[in-house]
């Protein structure tokens, strides 16, 4: 999988695409911690190119979510993939993260 | 408005200005030429007057001068007779007698003799007691004669004049005494004088010319503008007395010596200083009061005679204008009618306008511009016809060109071993495109794909010269290299227009995946296999039409199972969108990753939607071709289940992705199916590598993919610690609440992405049986 980052003030944009399985979770989950070690609380990830998400992908977030939590920072969701969105709602994503269809949106939602 | 009536109103009006003009300049010069007239009629009658008024004065003091001699002489005789009469003592009485007897006999009309003293005694007026004084203030005009009593003077002679006792007018004439001091003075009554006066000179004559009725009045002024003359015609209304500053003006005239004349209502006044000739009167002025009937009379005439040529003038004015209107404005109205005619669609009509003026180039250029016009639309008719009918063959040749490609699919429907699928979709009405595929035999699938250099008719027609020979030669045996060489010899030999085709052409055995193939310097195709996507190696050609003898190498791959192959031409890699950037063959590429475990029909459709998207509202700028074919390998191979023996160690998903991923190509399965199955496998996978071991030593997991019908089967067993994922997970408490759920999230997603779970502890294994429908339900 590739992971884009992108800034909008202190917003920082995460772009997936690939698949996020148990194999690429691991990167993952490295790279939005070092991420929000740098400082970072407020994030976006945009699902609009990722063809694949686990349960594995799925725990990143849980975390990334208490970490934040701990430091007084937000985790929001914008364009969900069809197959993103469908293991989302299965998941019952929503029930603990904001999901929004456009970025703006949701850089709106954390400003 | 039109022209016509635009220019019939201006020419109307023009001429009616004119002919106003001049009447009022000819009528005001006329009244002023009668007024001129009048005028100098006036002062002839004042010059008249003058003269006669200086000759009636000359008469009349000539007979006053004669007068004044007579009565000298009649005085003298009275003294004489006095003094003799009282020298023989005649009494008073007696004398005064005789004196009222010469009187009454006589013109004279008084006789005065005085004494010494200068009473009158003597005298033929009894009545009257007489007293001459020297005093003037007591006798103004009687005084006069006392200078004859004192001696100094032998007679005295007055003018005629008014009484100062009364108003008569007298002439008095004395003489001294012949005896003794004394007034011997005698009058006359001078009314006889006064009508001479009358019957001669100037009172007469401006008393004749009023009553001659040329004249109204006539006023004779002298130098201290006192009227020494008036006559005034009997009218109606009198004229009024000169005013104070009528006067003035008078004087101011005479003073200039300047004639003045003024209309003053119907009457014209002409006043003149009376010049030298006017003698005594030299000084004073006259003002003549003149009719002008006449004028007037004379300038209705004029005027009725002017409206009579006027309205002459303006009616054959008008008559020739409306005429010319009509030849100036007729080519006009014929030109907008005939342009009206134009713009309904009748170019037949010609306008008929001769004239040298600029309407007769404009009618001959509009006669011409029509007939062009009319050619050109004949020509335009004719040309749209011809394209009509073109248009129309192209269309014919469209479907014949379609009709010339395999359009049935699937083509072999009882062939299970591979899956193909084709499109072409032309730029213009028929293209240069080609594909085809055929049996040679049983066994062995002839596919190709083509680009016939050009567009449009002559294209077509090469390709379907190509397709015929192509498919000739293909059925005459050989390696696709061999076809290809044998093609290119004979589309060269009669290919005078040096047209060529790039040309792919394969050969696939059914029964082993073995494909042949053979390339004219057509783009190569690409190979969508298990680990990616990537373009055939190329055995080196020409296009064919070059070169006569040319060689083709073949090359050779074998597909597995489940693998694909792409053939395209260039309207697909090089299509372009509104700016000009093409569709390129890395953006196919990414295209053909994503969608590579799709099925042909999928690949092909959603490729030419993707550079139609690309494209956007950009013009198709080729024909777009694409040919996909993926191999199952025969029906025995089909149903074979696919079975993979993994450890528990993470990197081993890998693996059993590859598995999954050649069974689901062999199966043809749906990209979602193979999406769920996928998640469902890992997260077992995933589970019993996490859960399942309480020791640290490899284990096993055999996982085996099979088909059922519209089913996939997928058996994992592992000799774990049972574990029933069917059960609600046990809660382990030695983690975080979030991560709690996690453990069993992946279970739930399990359960929910696939259609049953089936598990059973098969002595000291797991088994659990994932099944996933093919097909939606």
């Amino acid at each position: 999988m590739e992971i884009n980052e992108d800034k909008r003030g202190d917003v920082v944009i995460l772009s997936l695409s690939g698949r996020l399985d148990v194999t690429t979770a691991k990167t993952f989950h490295e790279r939005i911690f070092s991420v929000i070690d740098s400082g970072v609380q407020r994030l976006v990830v945009d699902f609009s190119q990722l063809e694949y998400v686990s349960s594995s992908g799925l725990r990143v977030f849980y975390q990334v979510s208490v970490k934040l939590k701990e430091k007084g920072g937000r985790i929001v969701f914008c364009r969900l993939s069809d197959p993103v969105k469908r293991i989302f709602d299965i998941a019952d994503m929503a029930a603990d993260f904001p999901i929004f269809v456009t970025r703006e949106e949701a850089i709106e939602n954390l400003s | 408005m039109t022209i016509r009536t635009q220019t019939l109103l201006m020419v109307t009006l023009l001429l009616a200005a004119a002919v106003l003009a001049t009447a009022g300049v000819l009528g005001w010069n006329s009244r002023q030429a009668l007024l001129a007239d009048t005028e100098a009629e006036g002062l002839v009658i004042v010059r008249i007057l003058e003269r006669s008024a200086a000759f009636g004065a000359r008469v009349m003091s000539d007979v006053e001068a004669a007068i004044g001699e007579q009565m000298v002489i009649e005085a003298t005789l009275a003294a004489h007779l006095v003094a003799l009469g009282e020298a023989a003592g005649v009494s008073p009485q007696e004398i005064n007698r005789r004196l009222k007897q010469i009187a009454d006999d006589t013109m004279l009309d008084e006789i005065w003799i005085t004494d010494e003293k200068g009473h009158a005694y003597l005298r033929n007026i009894s009545e009257i007691d007489f007293t001459f004084s020297p005093d003037p203030k007591k006798q103004p005009q009687a005084h006069a004669f006392w200078p004859l009593l004192t001696g100094k003077t032998k007679s005295v002679v007055q003018e005629t004049r008014q009484r100062d006792i009364d108003t008569q007018v007298f002439k008095y004439v004395g003489v001294a005494g012949v005896d003794r001091p004394r007034i011997v003075q005698v009058g006359y009554n001078a009314a006889f004088l006064q009508q001479l006066r009358l019957r001669m000179g100037l009172t007469r004559l401006v008393n004749q010319l009023v009553s001659e009725g040329s004249v109204i009045a006539i006023r004779v002024l002298d130098k201290n503008m006192i009227t020494v003359d008036y006559a005034e015609r009997l009218r109606d209304d009198k004229l009024p007395e000169p005013t104070e500053s009528d006067l003035a003006n008078l004087r101011k005239l005479v003073s200039e010596g300047r004639t003045e004349s003024h209309l003053e209502g119907s009457l014209l006044k002409v006043a003149a200083p009376i010049a030298e000739e006017g003698g005594q009167l030299k000084g004073g002025a006259i003002l003549v009061t003149l009719p002008t009937d006449r004028m007037q009379i004379a300038m209705r005439n004029e005027t009725r005679l002017a409206t009579a040529v006027s309205g002459l003038v303006l009616l054959f004015g008008s008559i020739i204008a409306i005429f010319g209107a009509r030849t100036i404005s007729r080519p006009i109205a014929d030109l907008t009618e005939m342009t009206r005619r134009i713009a309904g669609g009748d170019f037949t009509q010609r306008i008929d306008i001769r004239a040298k003026n600029e309407l007769g180039v404009l009618a001959a250029s509009f006669n011409g511009m029509t007939r062009r016009l009319a050619e050109s639309i004949e020509h335009l008719k004719e040309t749209t016809a011809a394209k009509e009918r073109i248009e129309s063959e192209l269309k014919i040749a469209h479907e014949i060109q379609m009709s010339m490609v395999p359009k049935i699919f699937p083509p072999f429907p009882d062939r299970k071993e591979f899956d193909i699928f084709a499109t072409l979709v032309p730029a213009k009405e028929v293209g240069g495109d080609l594909y085809d595929l055929f049996f040679i035999d049983d066994d062995h699938l002839c596919f190709a794909v083509a680009d016939v250099s050009g567009k449009g008719v002559p294209a077509s027609l090469f390709m379907a010269v190509t397709k015929t020979l192509f498919k000739a030669t293909a059925g005459n045996g050989g390696t696709p290299g061999e076809i290809l060489a044998r093609l290119n010899a004979e589309i060269c030999r009669d290919n005078e227009s040096c047209m060529f085709v790039t040309l792919f052409c394969a050969i696939l055995n059914i029964r082993t995946g073995q494909v042949d193939y053979s390339n004219g310097g057509h783009n190569l195709p690409y190979y969508l296999h298990q680990s990616g996507v990537s373009p055939l190696e190329n055995p080196g050609g020409k296009a064919l039409g070059l070169v006569t003898q040319s060689h083709y190498a073949s090359g050779r791959l074998v597909l597995a199972p489940g693998e694909a192959l792409l053939l395209y031409t260039d309207g697909v890699t090089e299509a372009m969108d509104s700016r000009e950037r093409l569709y390129s063959d890395q953006r196919l590429e990414q295209f053909l990753a994503s969608n590579r475990d799709s099925s042909p029909r999928q690949i092909i459709g959603d490729l030419v939607s993707d550079v139609r998207h690309f494209a956007g509202a950009a013009p198709q700028s080729d024909d777009i071709t694409a040919l996909a074919l993926r191999y199952f390998g025969t029906a025995e191979k089909m149903r074979e289940a696919l079975e993979v023996k993994l450890t528990n160690k993470l990197s081993e998903l890998d693996r059993l992705n590859q598995t999954l991923a050649e069974f689901g190509s062999r199966q043809g399965l749906a990209t979602n199916v193979m999406r769920d199955l996928k998640l469902g496998l890992e997260e077992i996978f995933i589970n019993i590598i996490s859960y399942g071991y309480t020791d640290n030593r490899e284990h096993e997991i055999k996982v085996r993919l099979s088909a059922q019908p519209g089913e996939i089967n997928a058996e994992v067993e592992d000799d774990g610690q049972p574990f029933n994922p069917l059960e609600t997970p046990a809660p382990d408490t030695t983690q975080r609440l979030e991560e709690r759920n996690i453990g069993g999230l992946g279970i739930h997603l399990v359960r929910k992405l696939m259609d049953g779970l089936e598990y059973r502890r098969q002595g000291d294994k797991n088994l659990l049986i994932l099944k996933k429908k093919t097909e939606e339900s």
